[in-house]
């Protein structure tokens, strides 16, 4: 049994962590928390599953579609709501990304509906049998495809020039442009690659739960913020590991105290590692910056 | 090669440069003294772009580059050692040089390890740490980096801001000795220091800036004999 219900909290982890390394990467480079994340990762199921139920295009063409679109999608959002305001006080740059949330859930409440629209997926592969343990094939797919993305991405900006480029630019902006990097440019990718990541996992969710809504990007926004938080904002690998973390937080509270508190186990956990590891996990961009 | 003419720079109603010119020509050493405060690190800024100038105009072998942003003015050749080094504390010493290099990423007759190689035989200590991060480096360290990585632009000219400065004088010496060297490959380098002396006994000229205006400028043997200059530095 618990085995079982293991395999269900690393996959939701490993979502968790999908999303938590866009917020992170883009805080790494700007100092700033992208509210309108969560949004992303809700239009990228909602792109990928009007793609599969208007146009009957398969999963994975629906997918690639989907996820490209969300990621121009936050690319605009970082044209529109940062970039105009690189100079201007915080609060303002906050309250602009505020907007674009607020207006992207909105939109897609009125091209979408407010109600849950069913999203099913038949990958018509039998279940892992391990002994005891069932493992369904859907569990293997959200896990399996994270992992590849999250080591892909971890490759990326360990050995490529723009992977190091971009941990070159979250460390000092500044002396960047002095060596001749183009920190729009990092910006804009770094944008890219979290908003690809997080309509990945928008896409896992809607497949695991086999239903989206448009206050979905919320929920999961804020507890993958959490998890960005407790690993250590900035920290690539402590988005990963803060998410996988929270996933078996949350899966072990709502199994053996109760599943009415599942949410309050995730922002516990947030408040706990606020007192007592302000700093996160792994360290504020220790390593991943 | 380098020219600022008339250049007049303010951080919003704070007037840092007023007025300045100056030039920098092929194969020279050309330093700017001044005191603290006195615009050293905004005149290296203003040439960089990191701060656009109110009046006046920065070309750059015959090309206005005022107005350009920084990495597009050094992609142009000019490649700065910024002030307190500024190298990346968590990027391993290849790395650091490898950002060194970014602008040459993509041409294929630029060969990595061959620049890197140069950089070695410059700095032997700093070849013996490459997979180290930066951070783990000395203060004398670092600023050979900070030089190593300049240098890995391949770069028509150098800029450097107060290489000098947190160093032993031993260390001080030693930079200023790699300056020399650096000169003879062919590379024209301006330099900002506070350290008089030891910046006009490598210089060709010297500009001398008091309150963010030339006070003086001549060749560096002159200002050397000049007993003034102390008192233009000093602002007395
Ligand atoms: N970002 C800024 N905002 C406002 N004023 C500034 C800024 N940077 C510099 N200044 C002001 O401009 C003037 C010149 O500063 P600058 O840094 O160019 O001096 P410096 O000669 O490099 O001094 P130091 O020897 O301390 O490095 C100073 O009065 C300084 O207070
Ligand atoms: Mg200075």
């Amino acid at each position: 049994m618990f085995w079982q219900q293991f395999t269900n909290w690393i996959s939701l982890g490993a979502m968790y962590a999908m999303l938590a390394i866009g917020y992170t990467m883009v805080y790494g480079i700007i100092k700033l928390i992208n509210f309108a994340h969560g949004e992303i990762f809700m239009c990228g199921a909602f792109f990928t599953w009007w793609f599969m139920s208007v146009f009957h295009i398969p999963l994975p063409v629906a997918a690639l579609l989907g996820i490209m679109m969300a990621t121009g999608l936050g690319i605009a959002v970082e044209r529109i709501a940062y970039r105009p305001l690189r100079n201007a006080p915080r609060f303002a740059v906050v309250i602009s990304v505020l907007g674009v949330s607020i207006f992207l859930q909105n939109m897609a409440r009125i091209i979408w509906g407010a109600e849950f629209q069913v999203f099913e997926v038949d990958f018509g592969i039998p279940p892992l049998i391990l002994g005891t343990v069932i493992i369904p094939f859907k569990k293997i797919f959200i896990f399996g495809t994270s992992v590849i993305c999250m080591a892909s991405l971890a490759v990326f900006v360990k050995k490529t020039y723009l992977g190091k480029a971009m941990r070159a630019t979250a460390a000092d902006w500044e002396a960047a442009e002095m060596m001749g990097i183009n920190v729009n440019m990092v910006i804009v990718l770094t944008f890219a690659i979290g908003s690809a990541m997080a309509a990945v996992a928008g896409i896992l969710f809607a497949v695991n739960y086999n239903s989206i809504d448009p206050y979905m990007g919320f929920n999961a926004g804020m507890k993958a913020f959490a998890a960005a938080v407790l690993g250590g904002i900035g920290n690539i690998y402590g988005a990963m590991l803060g998410g996988l973390f929270l996933g078996v937080v949350e899966g072990v509270g709502s199994a053996y105290i109760s599943s009415m508190y599942r949410d309050a186990f995730a922002f516990g956990l947030l408040i706990l590692a606020l007192i007592f590891r302000p700093k996160g996990l792994l360290g504020e961009g220790k390593t991943g910056e | 090669m380098l020219k600022i003419e008339n250049v007049t720079t303010h951080y919003g109603p704070i007037r840092a440069l007023n007025d300045v010119s100056m030039t920098v020509a092929e194969n020279e050493i050309v330093c700017l003294l001044g005191g603290n405060a006195s615009g050293k690190s905004t005149t290296m800024k203003t040439i960089l772009g990191l701060v656009k100038p109110t009046s006046g105009q920065v070309v750059f072998l015959g090309e206005r580059i005022d107005g350009l942003p920084t990495h597009a003015i050094v992609k142009k050749g000019i490649s700065p050692v910024p002030e307190s080094r500024r190298v990346f504390a968590r990027l391993t010493i290849r790395e650091n040089l490898e950002m060194g290099a970014f602008i040459h990423r993509k041409s294929p007759d630029f060969h990595i390890r061959d620049e890197m190689a140069k950089v070695f035989d410059l700095f032997p200590r700093l070849k013996e740490r490459v997979a180290q991060d930066a951070m783990t480096l000395s203060g004398g360290e670092q600023q050979m980096l900070a030089i190593g990585r300049a240098l890995m632009a391949k770069p028509k000219m150098i800029i450097m801001d107060e290489p000098s400065m947190g160093l032993s004088p031993k260390l001080v010496g030693e930079v200023f000795e790699i300056i020399q060297q650096v000169s003879t490959m062919g590379i024209p380098i301006f330099v900002v220091e506070q350290n008089l002396r030891k910046a006009l006994s490598i210089a060709d000229r010297g500009y001398i800036l008091n309150g963010g205006r030339i006070v003086l400028a001549d060749t560096a043997k002159n200002l050397l004999e000049n007993e003034n200059v102390i008192k233009a530095y000093l602002g007395e």
